[in-house]
């Protein structure tokens, strides 16, 4: 009955679905919430933001890269900082037994796209 | 066990539950009636707390009630469990929110929502960027010691990134095309892009009744020119995306 | 056949249930009657979520820009 409301659809639909579906579960939201639940929710909120604060920061380390003003102990200092940054996050994604579809990251063939 | 108030909607005429004939039925099998403020009122209906959870049934019979009284008045949706206590809060929040609930109702008046989702399938997409990178652009990167750890996570950071640059303003201008004649048509538009690596735009689009065809054909010319991607429109909605009210 | 009609169910209820459990107008507040405890988490993480979705929503434009993309 609800189905009037499609109005426009490509094959594949179920694609869409799946998609609409990651997002839905990205974030902790009524559904999903009971208190067993809760914790493994609150875990995926908090990596959630601390992995788009971390892709910000590299986003914006590789901008200042770009600008030409660092100078070469800077941007050595800032390899090493983005480094263990990123490993700091693969350690968390793996003890919280999470992976980067469920922080609603997906890496595809061309990496993230913050 | 107590009973509550669900409402479902604010309508904007002060509509009579004798005027509403045949009954719609609310959540809960009680009739939904309506609460008067002014030349406002509410749809309400009588629940028992435990049915206000969330199934799919559920979704879609609150969905429905609301379509319902769309057919009949210019409306603003209530979120999904918005439970007052009884008719006397109803009318509080009629009261408190009074020029709020007038300005969103005159600005929806006549217009319908149309959600539009396009999907980008990376696999099939012919996206050939420029990908050359040239160190020699980045002088003191290249200077330091070829050994560096360090060194050669930045020149893979930046490739990587150059990459999602070129990549991300090829996805700008494939969105382009396709929300500025969509937007051209529309009275309202909220804009979502790349929310997830394959859904590229997530749109919503308030229309006016009377171009609503155009709408929907010129979506379909545009799902024709662009074969590579495939869309989602969904409509005409109940003003669901832009009646953008948190109230107390 | 049949998997068609259940996926566009599948469709039709993600675009329902967004809409009237996302959007839509809201009422906080003293008048409202919690549907839940566990409400009080989901208000309380709310202004996380708003935050989050507003990170998402610029994130087209480049982050050195001060100019935003406009909704």
């Amino acid at each position: 009955m609800s189905d009037d409301k499609i109005i426009i659809k490509s094959e594949s639909i179920d694609e869409i679905a799946e998609e609409l579906e990651k997002v839905e579960n990205a974030l902790p939201n009524r559904i999903n919430a009971d208190p067993d639940n809760v914790e493994h929710g609150l875990a995926k909120l908090v990596l959630t933001l601390i992995e788009l604060i971390r892709k910000l920061v590299e986003k914006q380390s590789m901008r200042r890269i770009e600008s030409d003003s660092l100078t070469e102990e800077e941007i050595e200092r800032l390899g090493e900082t983005l480094m263990k940054l990123e490993n700091k996050m693969s350690e968390l994604k793996e003890i919280f037994g999470l992976k980067d579809e469920d922080l609603n990251l997906n890496l595809g063939p061309l990496g993230d796209l913050m | 066990m107590k009973q509550y108030k669900c409402i479902y909607a604010i309508l904007d005429s002060d509509v009579k539950s004798s005027d509403h004939k045949p009954e719609i039925m609310g959540l809960d099998s009680s009739p939904v009636y309506f609460v008067g403020f002014r030349d406002i009122s509410a749809a309400v209906s009588n629940v028992n707390r435990d049915k206000m959870k969330v199934s799919s049934d559920i979704a879609f019979s609150y969905e429905k009630i609301i379509e319902d009284l769309w057919l009949k008045y210019n409306l603003l949706p209530m979120r999904f469990g918005s439970v007052m206590k009884n008719d006397t809060n109803v009318i509080e929040i009629m009261k408190k929110n009074y020029s709020d609930f007038i300005d969103n109702l005159k600005k929806v008046e006549n217009k319908s929502e149309f959600g539009l989702e396009i999907l980008c399938d990376l696999n099939k997409t012919d996206f050939k960027t420029d990908n050359t990178f040239n160190l020699n652009n980045y002088k003191k990167l290249k200077q330091l010691d070829k050994n560096s750890v360090y060194r050669n996570y930045l020149i893979d950071k930046l490739k990587q990134h150059k990459s999602e640059d070129s990549f991300m303003k090829k996805i700008d201008d494939i969105i382009e095309e396709i929300h500025s004649p969509l937007k051209k048509l529309s009275y309202l538009s909220n804009v979502t892009k790349m929310v997830t690596l394959k859904i590229i735009l997530n749109a919503t689009y308030l229309v006016k009744n009377d171009m609503k065809d155009e709408f929907i054909q010129t979506t379909q010319q545009i799902k024709r020119e662009k074969k590579d991607l495939k869309f989602l429109l969904t409509g005409p909605w109940p003003p669901y995306n832009f009646v953008n009210l948190s109230i107390k | 056949m049949d998997d068609v009609i259940t996926k566009s169910k599948d469709v039709s209820l993600l675009e329902v249930l967004d809409r009237i459990l996302n959007k839509g107008v809201v009422i906080s507040g003293d008048l409202v009657i919690s549907v839940a405890d566990i409400d009080l988490v989901y208000l309380g993480l709310k202004l996380l979520l708003s935050s989050v979705e507003t990170m998402e929503k610029y994130r087209g434009a480049p982050i050195y820009s001060p100019y935003q993309e406009p909704s």
